[in-house]
């Protein structure tokens, strides 16, 4: 059986209908046993009651219309800072979209693919196998640049190897995934050379070596071929030719002041 | 509650209009300033409709509206570190008129008889007079039926601490009614 004490304590909220310590049943029958508990819960009643009557006293009153006409004017504000807010945001997620796909757009178009060694190797053992190089109408540098620039997209400047023996025979293009290759096929003293062009192609992702201020760079082809590689704004060139390596670099450097002085 | 402009416009006046009077009750027991109090359910109203968005139907709009009402009021308290003068609660032209007071249903109880010459005034006066956390509980509980649960969350503290405070002042409560009245209620 629960003390008065304890019973006392839980009045208050047995009086709100509040859950408490000890369950409402024995709270009551300890009421029906017990005068002085039984006036303590009577005097929570009371007051609460009390309380009530206080609240009902009082329940006419109200707000001036300028509350409600306030509030209302603050919500007209707030609908507006909102409307412009979400408009605001948008525009600003309209202007990061276009960003994206503007700067994705630019990227892809300006991004800088390796050069495609083998597959510049394996065409070169397909030209010396046929010993025939694309002809050319004129074959000259200038006209042999100016038509692969419309062929490729690339701004080119024609290649002239004739200090070096070299004489363009002709000019053609090959494809290569999502991008189209340039070659200017020479015939030199060392044989046949081609100069491959691949526009976005100029990674080479190996050592280089530094050539009379180029960077040069020379895979291992594990074939008779030899490649020496260079990159110009982009544009990779690669010049395959069945010689020496040392030889092949002089045709290179020759190439790229070639460019140079065309440029 | 995905509303936008209008129909969240409606459908918060919908729910706020019925409350305005409560609300303005409620916000006068606790400030007992007229203006403060107008203001504070003013404040009130216009913080509840930028945050209805939060709002999840089904839910307590109610104890929602008088959480923030006194949040409101007890940071202004806070920053005003003010104590507003006493004004009459009293609705105007039914001062003292009218006591529609404790219909105690105890015939035959000595209390009950003594509880009708208990005025609300004396009430209030007691109410004014109790210290001011106990006062916002006291009126959050036994003058809004807000559960013991609602008063937590809007006063920020364990449930515990409300019934304590709740408790601490009815008992204040009836011993100051008891000076006011030289009637014992217990």
């Amino acid at each position: 059986m629960p003390s008065c004490q304890e019973i006392r304590e839980c009045l208050p909220f047995y009086a709100d209908s509040e859950s408490s310590a000890i369950a409402r049943p024995e709270i009551e029958a300890h009421l029906l046993e017990c005068p002085a508990c039984n006036r303590e819960a009577m005097a929570h009643q009371n007051l609460r009651t009390g309380l009530q009557s206080l609240k009902r006293s009082q329940a006419d009153l109200a707000p001036s219309p300028a509350v409600w006409e306030g509030a209302s004017a603050r919500w007209n504000q707030q609908d507006k800072r909102r409307s412009r807010l979400v408009k605001a945001r948008f525009a600003t997620a309209g202007v990061c979209l276009f960003s994206l796909a503007f700067g994705g757009a630019w990227a892809w178009r300006n991004s800088v693919a390796e050069f495609p060694t083998a597959a510049v190797i394996a065409d070169y053992q397909n030209l010396q196998k046929n010993n025939a190089p694309p002809q050319l109408k004129t074959p000259d540098p200038d006209s042999a640049a100016q038509w692969l620039r419309n062929q490729i997209g690339a701004e080119i400047a024609p290649v002239n190897l004739s200090l070096l023996g070299g004489r363009l025979e002709g000019a053609s293009t090959l494809a290569q995934g999502r991008f189209k290759i340039g070659r200017l096929a020479y015939r030199t003293p060392a044989g046949i050379i081609a100069l491959y062009i691949a526009p976005r192609q100029g990674r080479f992702d190996a050592p280089t070596r530094q050539t009379e201020g180029t960077s040069f760079f020379e895979p291992n082809t594990h074939s008779p071929v030899a490649l020496a590689g260079w990159t110009r704004g982009g544009v990779g060139f690669g010049l395959a030719g069945e010689a020496e390596s040392k030889t092949l670099e002089k045709f290179a450097v020759a190439a790229v002041k070639s460019q140079s002085v065309a440029e | 509650m995905w509303l936008f402009g209008g129909d969240k416009r409606r459908k918060f006046e919908q729910l706020a209009r019925p409350l305005l009077k409560p609300l303005y009750q409620t916000a006068l027991r606790l400030t007992r300033q007229t203006e403060w109090a107008e203001d504070l359910t003013q404040d009130t109203l216009v913080r509840a409709y930028e945050r209805f968005h939060l709002f999840t139907p089904g839910t307590n709009f109610r104890a929602c509206l008088f959480t923030i009402l006194t949040r409101l009021y007890l940071n202004d308290c806070e920053r005003a570190r003010r104590r507003p003068s006493l004004v009459s609660l009293q609705p105007d032209g039914d001062e003292g008129e009218e006591r529609d007071f404790p219909s105690l249903d105890a015939s035959g109880d000595p209390e009950a008889a003594l509880l009708k010459n208990v005025l609300p005034e004396d009430i209030q006066n007691a109410l004014d007079a109790l210290p001011e956390e106990f006062r916002v509980a006291v009126i959050l509980v036994d003058l809004e039926d807000l559960s013991y649960q609602e008063v937590a969350t809007a006063l920020d503290a364990p449930v515990g601490t409300i019934r304590s405070r709740v408790s601490r002042g009815r008992g204040l409560l009836k011993k100051m009614l008891n000076a006011a009245t030289h009637l014992l209620l217990v």
